[in-house]
């Protein structure tokens, strides 16, 4: 049992590189920019939001601004087994993602800042009653911090530059349950299930919480070709996080009894929670009483985009731009179990993951003085090899069209508003291990609605 | 002209493009698994030892898979899993009634099993499978009374374990989510009786008819509440009628009889058939096999042993425990079919019973053998109790068992409207 138990932990913590793929990654960190469909890698919005877009767009911002804006989004979604057609829908909330952005002109030609978002910073929730992908995971949390100071230069009239060192903190927090089928008899080379006990017994709850902090290196380019065209790109690098997890277990009541004449020799009537019990024990591989400590390092891919933005006319602008995250990189992820804590040996998961690719288009329309248009629409590619659709990831390719709008509230106020919804394609996953397959269907949509504020001051 | 081909290249490359982006995978129903109709979505069948699939006084997954219930379950093209034991089985089913452990031990005078053994204490391990079953259909419990689907309160086995895991029929259940079920229960609160080696045909181990109606009737309340769209409830066959049990008065005739009779049993002289079993006497009385065809084969082989029978005996049923058995079967049988007109009635489904004696009796003339086949008959080691009957010559074998289900598949269809298709 003290292996499959440990099984399940060691699980908890090599997720963080799984669910910080496509589906946990979060790109509406800005309203102005969700609105166009995320398209800002040649022409950020000018608010500060270019320190995590494209850090060369903080150039020409006059003055000081301050901007700040949340991001709310509801997803839903759901599993639907291929046999009794049993469909399980997610459990989210509404989960709020913040952003703020902070930037001054030093000089026509150098602007700093500071940008504080949350790139990784959903929840997957499902129900625990009935949901047989309980074991794989009932509810993630991503919550990750990017605070970025950032300097960009005008290089000259045509090239500007820019540059941000994101200190990055992320926490994650992994529940599942732990199916008593699959733990080894004490003392036995065989599981629970060869003695009959139902596939899909909940005997004890993992709880994980974990910790990590990196750094980072945003880079960014933009070039004005022409009056009318510019071209851009950005660079993140590439950055191993360490995340140190605290795991607890609690035991689940599984209120089955044995029958007389069972295998193990007890008397009929014994409860099997009283068998399984001595597990949670102090000093038990359960043992309730204390966290296990473990350990893992991941690396935080590489990602970039390019773009070009076209204006068509002085107030109306056309802007396209190709996305790319190195997930690729994620083909293991090697667990560390602390020797003084356990005797545990280490454990590798091999998620091999794929590239991710976006295609993203979006335009710009200036109504008005105070009033400007936007809409988009963008393509993304999912992270996850078809083997590792799980709860914890159910993730796929998906569309998304935006709309919004910015308006200028006062000569120093600007005000943007933004709508998206995302539909991701049903894909094939799992609910079980690995060697069972995929059993059924995940689908998933998700609304999104971006608020910003943006004040300048000076004006 | 340029333009209108700029136009189509770009009209087609977003279709291109709108295609590739929005590929949806679908569910997966792999051929052979998907119902021929909602009713059979999940089918769960509850019951004993002849539903689990028991065969030659043992199990396996050879045997479980034999069960009627699953060949119903392959017609209705649903998932059905069962909770399958690894061979030799627990414990390993006969393979030779008349080979038997001639050497001192704990095994001694027993049967020949599978896995080369005449251990049947022996008990393998639930079989893990690759897939392990999401939940259980076949929650049947070799050995079940009717008291178990309710609390393993019976006399439970370690199979009760290694089928449920700690569960209840019941509780299995409703894990599947059932839209058919059949529930065949009553067997084994005769049975116990009808075999028992000291006293065949104790009243004290018959389950009151009292205490059936209110067990069986409180099974169906669970039953009922989970809401199937149709069950069957199959009747207990009369106990007495299977080959393992041999007619008192049969042993008589045979060993008295006549030059010229040509029924094709002989008796060696060292076994010894009391006059207390003729006929009318004997005719009812029943002599278990051990007591009977196994001693007069015994006999045979050792011909300076003077073996016999003695039908006033205890360890037969005798003339008044047959009597109670018989007339309990019948009244369990009267009351299961009242609970289906009842059932039918309170929740507008049908709620079918299956008279299992008709089955019985809808066999071919000389199924059930009136004296078991016994050494040196060729047939006395692969079928000394006839095609119908397993090796223990009380439950079923696999030619009943698909007898069984094409009877089930005919009442299915003719009360469901089903198209189930007949096994060949």
């Amino acid at each position: 049992m003290r292996r499959n138990a440990w099984y399940a932990l060691v699980l908890c913590l090599g997720s963080p590189a799984l669910v910080s793929a496509q589906g946990f990654g979060i790109y509406e960190h800005n309203s102005c920019t969700m609105a166009r469909g995320g398209v800002a890698a040649a022409s950020p919005c000018p608010d500060g939001s270019a320190i995590f877009f494209n850090p060369a767009g903080l150039v020409g911002l006059s003055g000081t601004h301050l901007t700040a804006g949340v991001t709310l989004i509801r997803a839903n979604g759901g599993f639907t087994d291929d046999f009794l057609l049993q469909r399980t829908d997610l459990d989210d909330p509404l989960i709020p993602v913040p952003s703020g952005f902070v930037t001054h002109a030093i000089t026509p030609k150098v602007t700093v800042g500071v940008g504080l978002y949350v790139p990784y910073g959903l929840e997957t929730k499902w129900p625990t009653a009935g949901f047989e992908g309980r074991f794989l995971g009932y509810n993630t949390k991503i919550h990750s911090i990017y605070v970025q100071p950032t300097v960009a230069y005008q290089v000259d009239p045509r090239l500007k530059v820019g540059l941000g060192v994101a200190y990055v903190h992320g926490s994650v927090e992994l529940n599942q349950r732990v199916d008593l089928s699959e733990q080894l008899v004490t003392g036995q080379t065989f599981t629970f299930a060869a003695l009959g006990i139902p596939t899909a017994t909940d005997f004890a709850d993992s709880h994980l919480t974990a910790n990590g902090n990196g750094f980072a290196v945003n880079i960014g380019g933009i070039l004005k070709v022409s009056e009318r065209l510019s071209i851009g790109a950005h660079w993140l690098t590439r950055k191993t996080m360490t995340y140190k997890g605290d795991g607890t277990f609690r035991q689940i009541p599984t209120n089955l009894t044995l029958a007389a004449g069972n295998p193990l020799g007890l008397p009929g009537g014994t409860p099997v929670d009283a068998v399984v019990g001595p597990q949670f024990a102090a000093g038990a591989p359960l043992d309730a009483s204390r966290g296990h400590k473990a350990s893992t390092q991941f690396m935080l891919p590489q990602q970039g985009s390019i773009g070009l933005a076209y204006k068509l006319r002085s107030n109306w602008t056309v802007m396209a731009d190709y996305h790319y995250v190195g997930w690729g990189a994620f083909h293991s992820v090697t667990v560390h179990f602390d020797p003084a804590d356990n005797t545990t040996p280490d454990f590798t998961l091999t998620p091999d993951n794929k590239d991710t690719h976006g295609f993203r288009i979006g335009t710009e329309y200036q109504q008005s003085s105070k009033l400007t248009l936007r809409g988009g629409y963008l393509y993304h590619t999912a992270a996850e090899p078809t083997e590792f659709v799980t709860p914890l990831l159910p993730e796929n390719d998906r569309n998304a069209v935006t709309v919004g709008l910015g308006y200028q509230l006062t000569p120093g106020l600007h005000a943007d508003l933004a709508y998206q919804y995302i539909k991701q394609n049903d894909r094939r996953g799992r609910v079980f291990s690995q060697t069972v397959g995929n059993t059924g269907l995940y689908s998933l949509h998700a609304h999104l609605l971006g608020l910003g504020l943006a004040y300048t001051f000076g004006e | 002209m340029l333009r209108t081909t700029r136009g189509y290249a770009a009209a087609a490359l977003g279709l291109l493009l709108a295609v590739a982006a929005c590929s949806n995978d679908e569910l997966f129903h792999p051929a052979g698994l998907t119902p021929v109709d909602p009713l059979f979505a999940s089918y769960v069948s509850m019951g004993t030892t002849i539903t689990a699939g028991w065969q030659s006084d043992g199990i396996n997954d050879s045997t479980q898979l034999q069960s009627f219930a699953v060949l119903i379950a392959r017609q209705m093209q649903t998932p059905f899993y069962v909770p399958l034991m690894n061979r030799p089985g627990c414990r390993p089913p006969i393979d030779n009634i008349y080979l038997v452990d001639a050497t001192p031990g704990p095994t001694f005078g027993k049967p020949h099993r599978v896995g080369n053994t005449f251990d049947d204490l022996f008990c393998a391990l639930r079989k893990t499978q690759p897939v392990p079953p999401p939940y259980i259909n076949n929650v049947a419990v070799p050995g079940a009374f009717v008291v178990d689907p309710l609390n393993n309160g019976g006399k439970p086995t370690a199979l009760t374990t290694f089928f449920l895991g700690g569960q209840t029929q019941i509780q299995a259940l409703r894990r599947a989510n059932p839209t058919f079920v059949s529930v065949e229960l009553g067997i084994t609160d005769v049975l116990g009786a009808a075999t028992d080696k000291v006293n065949a045909g104790n009243p004290a181990l018959i389950t009151p008819l009292g205490t059936f109606q209110t067990l069986y009737g409180d099974v169906l309340d669970s039953v009922q509440a989970t809401n199937p769209k149709g069950v069957l409830l199959i009747g207990v066959p009369y106990v007495t009628v299977v080959p393992y049990f041999s007619v008192g008065s049969y042993f008589y005739t045979i060993a008295n009889r006549a030059p010229t009779d040509v029924t094709p049993d002989t008796f060696p002289p060292n076994f010894v058939v009391n006059a207390n079993c003729a006929s009318p006497g004997g005719d009812a009385v029943l002599v278990p096999f051990p007591n009977g065809a196994a001693v007069e084969a015994f006999a045979k082989a050792n011909p300076l042993a003077t073996v016999g029978l003695d039908c006033s005996s205890d360890v037969n049923i005798l003339a008044p425990e047959l009597l109670a058995l018989t007339d309990t079967v019948t009244d369990y049988n009267t009351f299961i079919s009242s609970q289906a007109t009842a059932r039918s009635a309170a929740t507008g489904r049908p709620w079918v019973y299956v008279d299992v004696n008709a089955l019985l009796a809808a066999l071919p003339p000389g199924s059930i053998p009136a004296f078991p086949n016994t050494p040196p008959r060729p047939t006395s080691a692969t079928a000394p109790f006839g095609l119908f009957f397993s090796l223990d010559g009380i439950h079923p074998s696999a030619v009943t068992h698909k007898a069984i289900a094409n009877a089930l598949i005919q009442t299915i269809n003719g009360y469901f409207g089903t198209s189930l298709q007949a096994i060949p």
